[in-house]
């Protein structure tokens, strides 16, 4: 019976209800029909305290950044970039794609964002070179997964929130399993173009001037993300600061580095931030709201002692929380698995030794890939969209790059190490 | 005049987020730069831009279910057959008014209860934060029922609603 909301929750949401709302009915229907002990109208003090939280300005500020960096030339050069470091391989505009993610997760951060602007820039030009059009879309779709990875990104700042652990050190964890992320993608990419044939872009590897001149263009695009993190790790600003920061300097940039943003571009970077702000912070305070019948219930707690009446054996454990977030993260948005899922296994994870930031990244790594994967996952749908490939075209080329995404989630999760290095040396 | 009133109440969510956002940036950077040039800051800047954060989410999330952009899957119900489709997305949008109309009227109330309540730093009343409920689920059941009217006024006119 204390279930009948999660029911319900699913109910709403498979009938087309957008994940936000349909988080709010399930909650409002607990609180109203279920004895919580308080008044119904009392829930929206949660809509309010969720939402009035000095850290949470920080996502409307990386998503404006995001956006004015779009329009201030910075995407174009690190395409530029992208292209004359990996064109020469086999696949080359597909290795573009990927190198392009890995660059933009430190401009955009979010995996939407990135999988719709590479489906209208990078596919076209793809197919123009005689890629499917549907091998490009899930080479797009898989890529996309590795922005949020890449610091600084908005799915992190929210984990941080969640699990109480430094954002500073969260965004450092983050580079090395998005480079691993990358290094597999790049590697299947090798392997399908070998056998279909899939000609490099460019004919000869770049020299070292061409990529110093490169780098030149582009060292500013490149550097802004470390410059936040710096910023975090000496103290010198808050994450939400640290975001506003990042607007101010990507306009600065934008007007006298590469000169390409102008007065009319305001109107869309003001779209791009309402909008975006609106859906993500909706559904994190839904998500909270849906987390106070969670815990209402005690169901946080029941979870871990069912999970840890299991197994005790750590490696165990991660192995079956990673084959139940990739379940949850098929269906549901990564934003909104998160925010109910991270408070559920956080403390499973504490208890048996894992140390949270590399939770954080476990979580965040599989989630992105529930994103790409048939049949609910949020980029797969952008992608299929934007590209108009159908679903069913789609999930056939899409299969090798989960696998590939899947070994890369096995390296994150089982070589703490690797991804607890650069916090390490913070 | 009227042309410029009706973009005006068109695009409503819009222009009011934009001035929330271009105040809480301006706030946030300002405080940043006076903290380390004039080693001094702005005791309300924190509070005034969360509030203005809050104004933003619900005003935005309006703006947004406006454009039917928020994310679900309907790729079930357009699986069924068209009839049986366009009755769940009625009922859907039923559902949807339920919610919204409920969650608007909590939100009356709630601002209600905690007028007297007054903000951590400012002082002022709580409503100013707490109307941000009313306003934002108000447009949004507004919409609602203008997407209801639409679907109906649609079924009837093909006949297929009886």
């Amino acid at each position: 019976m204390i279930y009948l909301p999660v029911i319900i929750l699913f109910l709403l949401y498979f009938t087309g209800i957008p994940i936000a709302y349909a988080l709010f009915g399930a909650s409002i229907f607990y609180f109203t029909f279920f004895d919580a002990g308080m008044p119904p109208d009392l829930v929206l003090q949660k809509f309010i305290t969720a939402t009035a939280s000095f850290p949470l300005l920080a996502i409307p500020f990386f998503v404006m950044a995001g956006s004015v960096m779009n329009y201030s030339g910075i995407s174009t050069k690190l395409m530029q970039m992208a292209e004359v470091l990996t064109g020469h391989l086999t696949g080359g505009m597909a290795q573009v794609n990927v190198v392009l993610s890995t660059f933009m997760g430190g401009v955009s951060g979010s995996a939407n964002a990135d999988a719709a602007m590479q489906s209208k820039i990078l596919v076209p030009q793809m197919e123009k070179r005689g890629y499917s059009r549907e091998f490009s879309a899930a080479i797009t779709a898989a890529s996309s997964a590795i922005s949020p990875v890449i610091p600084p990104g908005i799915v992190m700042i929210i984990y941080a929130l969640i699990a109480q652990v430094s954002v500073a050190e969260l965004f450092a964890a983050g580079y090395v399993p998005g480079l691993i992320m990358a290094g597999a993608l790049m590697f299947t990419v090798t392997l399908i173009s070998r056998k279909r044939n899939y000609k490099p872009s460019r004919d000869t590897r770049a020299t070292l001037a061409e990529i110093g001149t490169q780098l030149k263009e582009s060292i500013w695009s490149l550097s802004l993300p470390f410059g936040i993190i710096l910023g975090l790790r000496f103290g010198l600003f808050t994450p939400t600061e640290a975001g506003a920061m990042a607007v101010l300097a990507s306009v600065l940039i934008g007007i006298f580095v590469y000169k390409e943003l102008e007065l009319e571009h305001i109107k869309p970077i003001l779209l791009d931030t309402i909008y975006g702000t609106g859906t993500v912070v909706l559904i994190i305070v839904s998500a909270s709201v849906f987390g106070y019948y969670l815990n209402w219930e005690r169901i946080p707690q029941e979870l871990t002692a069912l999970l840890l009446d299991f197994t005790s054996n750590k490696y165990l454990m991660l192995a079956l929380i990673n084959v139940f977030l990739l379940a949850i993260g098929m269906f549901l948005e990564g934003g909104a698995a998160l925010i109910i899922i991270a408070p559920l296994l956080v403390p499973v994870a504490v208890q048996l030794g894992v140390d949270p930031i590399h939770f954080g990244m476990i979580m965040i790594v599989n989630i992105m890939i529930g994103g790409v994967t048939p049949p609910f996952g949020s980029m797969m749908f952008t992608t299929c969209s934007v590209t108009k490939v159908p679903v069913g075209d789609f999930m056939r080329e899409i299969w090798p790059f989960i696998i590939a995404l899947l070994v890369a989630l096995l390296i994150v999760t089982y070589f703490p190490a690797l991804v607890m290095f650069l916090p390490g040396l913070m | 005049m009227i042309s410029h009133m009706k973009t005006f109440f068109k695009n409503f969510e819009e222009i009011l987020c934009s001035v929330f956002l271009i105040t809480m940036i301006v706030l946030v950077i300002a405080n940043v730069f006076l903290r380390y040039l004039f080693n001094y800051s702005v005791f309300w800047a924190e509070e005034v831009a969360t509030i203005c954060f809050v104004w933003c989410v619900f005003i935005g999330a309006s703006a947004t279910y406006k454009h039917k952009m928020d994310m679900g899957i309907d790729v079930l119900i357009t699986k069924a057959p068209l009839k049986v489709e366009k009755s769940i997305r009625f009922a859907v949008g039923l559902v949807l008014l339920a919610i919204n109309g409920y969650i608007f009227y909590m939100a009356i109330v709630f601002t209600n209860i905690a007028w007297v309540k007054p903000t951590a730093v400012l002082g002022v009343s709580s409503a100013v934060v707490n109307s941000a409920l009313i306003v934002g689920f108000g447009l949004i059941t507004m919409h609602t029922i203008r997407f209801l009217h639409r679907d109906i006024v649609g079924y009837l006119s093909k006949g297929e609603l009886s």
